[in-house]
């Protein structure tokens, strides 16, 4: 399993809006015409995009992207409409322009063995299209699981079904699939005679809580797409900070450029009592938005 | 004909009055293939300590109208990995750096001065005594006048480096805590560092950032960045930094022209990385186009009477 070769540099982009769709109220799919981003960017990263005019919203909204078209130079971005930010969003038409960076952060690292173990809750599904997509061109047999409160939400389980994958839905109302949350169905995969290479999941905190606990210690890795309120989206900042694991492989924001700086902070915390829990932060930024499960600490 | 944009503030010479403000800038590497650092006034760097410091607990961010909350408790590396790691790349550019230091006591503070006085590639040093996301240091020492006095004088006795005084509106009288920190030895006053406040989540009913207070920055406080400039620089002979919510060169413009003989942009570059270069052309243009040559002659000139 390795880790996406950092891209040199992200960049600044205009792109233009090729479709704005609606599969339901307060979802919202967006085509954008951004080529070197179609081709340069890697599934799990993301696009940090500037919303409304001048003034206000201020901050752009990271959003991740849930399919390369490397092809058509499209990518497509799917998201909630949950705020002003993704509102304004929502109302373009085509032919508009949208002010970008990207490709940003660390994407989901792959490896050639199979299968893969999709685990998506709600919204979070998105970016494990873009991977669903990668293991099809691969040949790398996939399964995917996917959550919601309800049928209506599963609006990508489609897209899911037109790849070569398996998909399994659970909701939490048991108007599609299985009645319960994603991770009933997760207890399911891991019971199976074959286990998975990885498991990748990405969806609301609590439910990637549970899948870090259900695959803690086993023979496969686990990575967490992790998603934080941002500012600035490429590492000056320190905004959108996850705190580290005290234990393990985690790489606190002060350790991340090399260096065995994790234990110096580890001991100045000591002597200063500066925080009694956690050792440090991990930017979800740039040092994620992918982490390995024991990376992060989810409390 | 060309315009002079060059300014000095006390000591630091800077092609062109437009800084970055710290801890929105990083350490200037993280943004320099997308924006010419050679172009910028000054690179303001991250808040610096003696020690590493985590920072505070996350949420760290929250947007609010026309601004932003942050409570990022000042993280950061410490003075050794700063000095070691940050300001060589750093050196490769024609910028001046100023770093900004903090700690948590006034030898803490003197330490991180002495450090960087010793280094190489430092232009000057911003004490931040404004940071309102640290339980200790930081604020407790910019709203009383006696401390902060104390802090810039100790700081004063340790270096010859260029001293700003960062200053927090959080008072009520900007103009004393200025005077004082001048009578102490500062050869400059930054202000306004952010301003106090908060955000509650309706449907979580807890505050949205992990610190539950956190500074407010953005457009939405310039006319309160501007006032209290304003109030310092007829209160000071030293010269003036002005920020709070600066946007574009017509925000920046304000700012001189209510007595700041610089400017910082923080909260815009977090929406346009480019938009301090944007700002410095902007001014330049604003100049020519009124027949100025020098930006110096428009600093302070809305107080003519």
């Amino acid at each position: 399993m390795s880790w996406p070769e950092p891209e040199p540099s992200w960049n600044r982009f205009e792109a233009r809006v090729l479709k704005v769709d609606h599969p339901r109220e307060d979802h919202c799919l967006v085509v954008l015409e951004a080529p070197l981003i179609a081709r340069r960017g890697k599934p799990g990263q993301f696009v940090h995009v500037r919303v409304g005019g001048e003034g206000f919203p201020v901050l752009r909204r990271p959003l991740s992207v849930a399919a390369f078209h490397p092809d058509r130079g499209e990518i497509e971005l799917f998201f909630r409409i949950v705020g002003r930010g993704t509102k304004w969003l929502a109302q373009r038409k085509a032919n508009d322009l949208l002010d970008l960076l990207g490709p940003l952060g660390r994407g989901f690292p792959t490896g050639p063995g199979g299968p893969w173990l999709l685990v998506g809750g709600g919204i979070g599904s998105a970016p494990l299209l873009s991977l669903a997509q990668a293991a099809q061109r691969r040949r790398i047999p996939v399964v995917v699981l996917l959550g919601a409160k309800q049928q209506a939400e599963l609006v990508l389980a489609s897209r899911f079904g037109e790849l070569d994958a398996r998909v399994h839905v659970a909701t939490d109302d048991g108007s599609m699939g299985v009645k319960g949350p994603v991770t009933s169905l997760l207890a399911d995969q891991l019971k199976q005679n074959e286990p998975p290479a990885v498991v990748y999941a990405c969806g609301p905190k609590p439910m990637l809580k549970k899948v870090k606990e259900m695959t803690r210690g086993q023979a496969f890795p686990c990575y967490l797409s992790l998603e934080e309120r941002m500012a600035c989206g490429v590492g000056a900042c320190l905004g959108c900070s996850c705190a580290a694991e005290t234990t393990g492989t985690a790489r606190a924001t002060t350790c991340t450029e090399g260096g065995t700086g994790c234990e110096n902070l580890v001991q100045e915390n000591k002597v200063t009592d500066l925080l009694p829990g956690p050792v440090g932060y991990v930017r979800v930024c740039v040092d994620g938005p992918v982490f390995e499960a024991g990376e992060v600490s989810l409390d | 004909m060309t315009v002079d944009l060059s300014v000095e503030i006390g000591g630091l010479k800077m092609k062109n009055p437009v800084m970055t403000a710290s801890g929105t800038f990083g350490y200037g590497r993280e943004y320099a293939h997308v924006v010419d650092l050679n172009r910028l006034g000054a690179l303001v760097v991250k808040g610096t300590s003696v020690h590493p410091w985590a920072g505070n607990p996350p949420p760290r961010v929250a947007e609010t109208p026309a601004g932003m909350l942050n409570a990022i408790g000042l993280e950061n590396p410490g003075v050794d990995r700063v000095v070691k790691e940050e300001l060589p790349a750093l050196r490769a550019f024609h910028v001046p750096v100023v770093v900004n230091i903090v700690g948590h006591t006034v030898s803490e503070y003197v330490e991180v001065a002495r450090r960087l006085d010793d280094s190489d590639g430092v232009a000057a040093l911003e004490v931040n005594i404004s940071c309102p996301n640290v339980a200790e240091g930081g604020l407790t020492f910019g709203t009383d006048p006696d401390q902060a006095f104390e802090v810039l004088r100790r700081v004063r006795e340790v270096t010859r480096l260029p001293l700003i005084a960062k200053l927090t509106p959080n008072v009520t009288s900007v103009a004393e805590i200025a005077r004082s920190v001048v009578e102490a030895g500062a050869d400059a006053v930054s202000l306004i560092n952010t301003l106090l406040g908060m955000s509650i989540d309706i449907e979580t009913r807890r505050p949205v950032l992990g610190n539950t207070l956190g500074g407010l920055s953005g457009p939405a406080v310039k006319p309160v960045a501007l006032r209290m400039v304003w109030e310092v620089a007829g209160a000071v002979s030293v010269p003036v930094i002005g920020m709070g919510g600066i946007c574009n060169a017509r925000d920046a413009l304000e700012f001189l022209m209510a007595g700041a003989s610089a400017v910082a942009v923080g909260t815009a570059t977090f929406v346009d990385p480019t938009a301090p270069l944007k700002i410095v052309d902007g001014i330049e243009k604003y100049l020519k186009e009124k027949g100025f040559r020098k930006v110096t002659e428009v600093v302070g000139l809305a107080r003519r009477s």
